[in-house]
């Protein structure tokens, strides 16, 4: 419930009510406060003569739509119908201005009482949608919630080769994936046989030549993946190539920058991972998510992808071994976390409250400026996600007397 | 009798086996092991989805969150949790205006607002709180332990009996690995043995959960941990109301003290080896106390077990619990009767319900934001209508389908994080409409059984018991309320008195541009919705009888023929009345063959 006294007291008693919209740049963001009238680019209502906070309001609202806001999935939504008799709107619409994307504010105010923004009530925060129709009598713009009026997914990429930002492929910071074939031979003596009785007393070495290539599980429809706490995934195969005695291994873990890469294993006993040929990356951007070792297959930093450069054991020389599958616990993303409850720590954290404060306010998801975000919230519920509690399920009796 | 002594565990308790406990997410270490934290996320998104859907249908059922947009337009992020609420120590009697209970904190901190008093029963009411004070009481409150070098106490001090609370300190010196520890509060023992994994860190953190975790300490004390040291607040003291009560709130029930004693073994069909027995209280409003101590006896192969007869108190049932295998360390609800000697002639399933870990039959008392009435109402304290004329409607079924089977998959950290599927049910209603309709949740954010369990259970009670829905406009000040904001309906007209709702959508009508009207959505609310217990609770909508139930037609005068339509042979008839009582009404009521007296 919203605590106000003296909006209470408002509500209770005033008898001159108005409803106002107001559009603000699609940059805009609340304050404490809410929005400021002052910072408008656009103030209406649907009759004349209302001033608030200094400024004045355009009679050009033919009708308010209805509000609904709610808790569950649906996405709140709101439609105001402007007058475009005077086609001002049409020239809002038309003369560059647009109302897609602009912010939009319904307030509810006493045209006496109403000084202080806190004096007023806003019944819907939202971004406009594109106009779908209007005429030369009215248009009606619909609104939905600031997280419904954007169309965001997770996770951003896939293993495409394509940078979304349009970086080149010699940049450290490129983000796609490209396989760059590597090619060779090798040779190894072999004992072959040359008849004889059973083949037992014929044998001979003879110096054999085995040709290899790297080959990758790259797909351009398989999304980077991007995880929160810690999980247990296979690894994706960026590249590998059979050299002989063991292969070569470039294995992604997904989006960084992560905390850690914990347990990684080959599930094939045959081809066990060298335990010191491996190399940990997390995840960061360009060059720090180095140093590359050009000299292994699929050479690259992979800039934001967590990945591995290892190496398998054991492989047959004689044939081209299959890459084995490589599991590996990962403790994922590294993201804002607070610190006396100011949101400004970057740390590793499985608390439900930042994975979501995370995919609001990142860039690559939402992209809302933490102003949209009120902290406080987020706050209480970081604060009770992690409390501990005690696990009831350990047993029945653990606070119960046996006779 | 004790309880028996805290140890590192083994392995997760709550999942399978196998897996070095440091491997598992949020393993802690030592006697830490005991605890977890409430709510974490550990899973990956590998195909594209829409980031809205990946926070709703993925992140937020992790931990029971949802968003609103709060009043300056910025996004909040919530739990569903429970409101502000207590429990009366005492019985509480008409007139009384003061009443003892185990948490009067929230209101000590801030007594606005509105209190209700026993919701879900036909005693509720709603009063405006005068005041809260802490009692002094909580000054004599004992705090003990058996080495008083390496757990250094400061015993309970400083409650003023007014807004101060008393407080007392438990400092953990040292934890000698190897060494039988007690601390004892308020006569209740927390025996623990410290490994060599534990600090004077992780013993203060398994106290403080362990003290939060016992069900006959945690209503009265708050446990706050920092470093090595625990302090503990006392919470329980009085709440002064404005208006005498108007109904009698039955006292809480005293836990059982005494074990079930076996009266012998017959031949039956159990299977050999020790079992375990309890029961519980269970009072009118069907709520139970906490576990008797267990009586634990083995038998051989192909015998029941028969337990003597126990004297519940005036007005309660007794319900029995028992071992649902040999060997288990599970107790699961079996039956319930009049206290007579009882037959264990079989043995529960694992998805009976478990035993309550809250003795709830003291009075409910909870924070409401505001009380909605189409009248006036002493029992809710209006003293007029504040929702829109005939705008009261509920609906039983249109906004969901009644799930009566939650199907939650996860992956359990603890078993090399396999996935696993958790099926809980509502068994009655499944029998009862000869139908299973489940409802599959996003789990795999979830990586263990503990939270995995609180989230399934919680979400069958919010689907079953919740899925009742009201729906009434109002205006004015109605229009402060937000999302998840606890109210009390009274709908006279249904005979439904100081029904706790939850408000779950709001519809603003601005068809005037000036004053809106706001219509809400809201299902059922209960505490026990919320918390982080799996105890399974039935939670009632009450319809009381209308005031002119049980009259005879000669009771009732029918004044004037305007307005009165009347269609006998099974039809209805809207009359309205007046009695000699002087009261006046406006009656439907359908009637077979009727036959109305006029006066």
């Amino acid at each position: 419930m919203i605590d106000n006294a003296a909006l209470q007291s408002i509500l209770a008693t005033a008898t001159d009510f108005s409803l106002v919209t107001e559009l603000y740049a699609s940059n805009a963001v609340p304050s404490a406060d809410g929005f400021d009238p002052p910072n408008a680019i656009g103030l209406f209502a649907a009759v004349e003569g209302i001033t608030f906070r200094g400024e004045t309001y355009t009679r050009l609202v033919q009708k308010f739509g209805n509000i609904k806001t709610t808790m569950t999935e649906e996405i709140n939504s709101a439609s105001v119908t402007f007058s475009n008799i005077s086609r001002e709107i049409a020239q809002f619409e038309f003369g560059g201005t647009g109302f897609e994307g602009l912010i939009i504010v319904i307030r509810l105010l006493s045209r006496g009482r109403s000084v202080a923004l806190t004096d007023t009530q806003i019944l819907f925060t939202g971004r406009c949608e594109r106009p779908s129709s209007g005429d030369k009598e009215s248009l009606t713009v619909h609104a939905k919630s600031i997280l419904g009026s954007v169309d965001v997914v997770i996770p951003r990429r896939t293993f495409g080769p394509e940078d979304f930002k349009g970086r080149t492929p010699n940049d450290p910071e490129f983000e796609g994936f490209i396989h760059m074939p590597s090619y060779g031979s090798f040779t190894y003596p072999r004992i072959e046989k040359r008849g004889g009785f059973l083949g037992w007393w014929n044998k001979k070495q003879v110096i054999a030549t085995q040709h290899y290539s790297s080959y990758s599980d790259l797909d351009a429809k398989k999304a980077v993946p991007i995880g929160f706490g810690r999980v247990q995934i296979m690894l994706v195969l960026i590249g590998a190539v059979d050299v002989g005695p063991f292969l070569q291994l470039r294995l992604a873990v997904g989006e960084g920058p992560i905390q850690d890469i914990i347990n990684a294993r080959s599930l094939d006993p045959a081809l066990p991972l060298h335990p010191t040929s491996y190399v940990e990356l997390y995840g960061l951007p360009g060059v720090l998510n180095g140093p590359d070792d050009p000299t292994w297959v699929a050479p690259g930093y992979y800039s934001r992808t967590a990945h591995i450069r290892g190496a398998a054991d054991n492989s047959l020389l004689d044939v081209t071994d299959p890459a084995p599958e490589v599991v590996a616990v990962i403790e994922w993303l590294i993201i804002t976390t607070p610190s006396a409850g100011v949101w400004n720590t970057q740390a590793w954290t499985n608390n439900p409250a930042a994975v979501t404060r995370f995919v609001w306010n990142d860039p690559d998801f939402f992209n809302l400026d933490a102003n949209w975000i009120d902290d406080e919230y987020s706050t209480a519920c970081w604060n009770f996600n992690s409390t501990k509690i005690f696990n009831t399920a350990i047993s029945d009796f653990s606070f119960v007397e046996e006779a | 009798m004790s309880i028996p002594p805290f140890e590192e565990l083994p392995e997760d308790g709550g999942g399978g086996g196998g897996f070095d406990p440091g491997e598992y997410p949020d393993a802690l270490p030592g006697l830490e092991g005991n605890l977890r934290t409430r709510y974490t996320f550990n899973g990956v998104v590998n195909e594209q989805m829409p980031a809205v859907d990946f926070l709703g249908e993925v992140v937020f059922p992790t931990a029971r969150m949802f968003v609103t947009h709060g009043a300056n337009g910025k996004l909040r992020m919530h739990n569903k949790k429970p409101v502000d609420f207590c429990y009366g120590l005492t019985a509480f009697t008409i007139g009384q205006t003061v009443l003892q209970a185990d948490d009067v904190s929230p209101w000590v901190a801030n007594d606005g607002n509105y209190l209700l008093i026993d919701p879900h029963t036909n005693k509720s009411e709603v009063r405006t709180l005068i005041s809260a004070e802490y009692d002094a009481d909580q000054n004599d409150v004992t705090l003990t332990t058996n080495e008083a070098t390496d757990v250094v106490i400061t015993g309970f001090s400083g409650c003023d009996g007014a807004s101060t609370p008393a407080t007392a300190t438990i400092e953990i010196a040292a934890a000698t690995n190897g060494t039988p520890y007690t601390v004892t509060l308020d006569g209740y023992e927390i025996p623990y043995t410290p490994t060599t994994a534990d600090t004077p860190e992780t013993v203060a953190s398994f106290l403080a959960g362990t003290f939060a975790g016992h069900p006959k300490l945690n209503r009265r004390f708050r446990f706050e941990v920092l470093a090595d040291t625990v302090t503990i607040t006392g919470l329980f003291g009085n709440l002064e109301v404005d208006v005498p009560l108007e109904k009698a709130h039955s006292a809480p029930v005293a836990d059982p003290t005494v074990a079930p004693v076996l009266n012998g073994i017959n031949p039956g069909p159990l299977d050999s080896g020790p079992y375990r027995v309890a029961y519980t209280y269970k009072d009118e409003d069907g709520n139970q106390t906490l576990l008797s101590p267990y009586f634990e006896g083995t038998i051989a192969a192909n015998w029941d077990i028969e337990v003597a007869a126990v004297t519940p108190p005036s007005g309660c049932t007794v319900c029995w619990y028992i071992s649902p295998a040999p060997y288990s360390d599970k107790i699961r609800f079996h039956s319930e009767n009049d206290g007579s000697s009882f037959i264990f002639g079989s043995l529960p399933k694992l998805d009976d319900p478990v035993h309550p870990d809250v003795n709830r039959t003291g009075t409910e008392m909870m924070r409401v934001m505001a009380v909605f009435s189409d009248r006036e109402e002493s029992r809710s304290g209006t003293s007029r209508s504040n929702v829109l004329r005939a705008s009261y409607e509920w609906s039983l079924s249109d906004q969901k389908k009644r799930h009566n089977r939650i199907d939650l998959a996860y992956r359990d950290a603890s078993d090399d994080y396999r996935r696993i599927e958790l099926r809980v049910h509502d068994k009655q209603h499944q029998a009862k409409i000869r139908k299973v309709e489940k409802k599959e949740i996003n789990g795999y954010g979830i990586d263990n059984f503990f939270q995995a369990q609180r989230i399934a259970f919680g979400l069958l009670a919010e689907n079953r018991d919740a899925n009742f829905r009201y729906k009434w406009t109002a205006t004015r000040e109605a229009l402060l309320l937000e999302e998840f904001d606890v109210v009390a309906i009274t709908d006279a007209g249904s005979g439904v008195f100081n029904l706790p709702v939850s408000i779950e959508s709001r519809q603003y009508s601005l068809s005037k541009a000036g004053l809106p009207t706001v219509t809400f959505t809201a299902p059922i609310f209960a505490n026990t919705l919320y918390d982080d217990s799996i105890v399974e609770r039935t939670i009632p909508v009450i319809a009381e009888e209308a005031a002119d139930a049980g009259r005879t037609p000669t009771d009732i005068l029918i004044i004037g023929n305007t307005g009165v339509s009347f269609i006998g042979g099974g039809g209805k008839a809207r009359i309205n009345w007046n009695n000699t009582d002087g009261n006046t009404g406006t009656s439907t009521t359908t009637f077979g063959e009727a036959t109305i007296t006029v006066a």
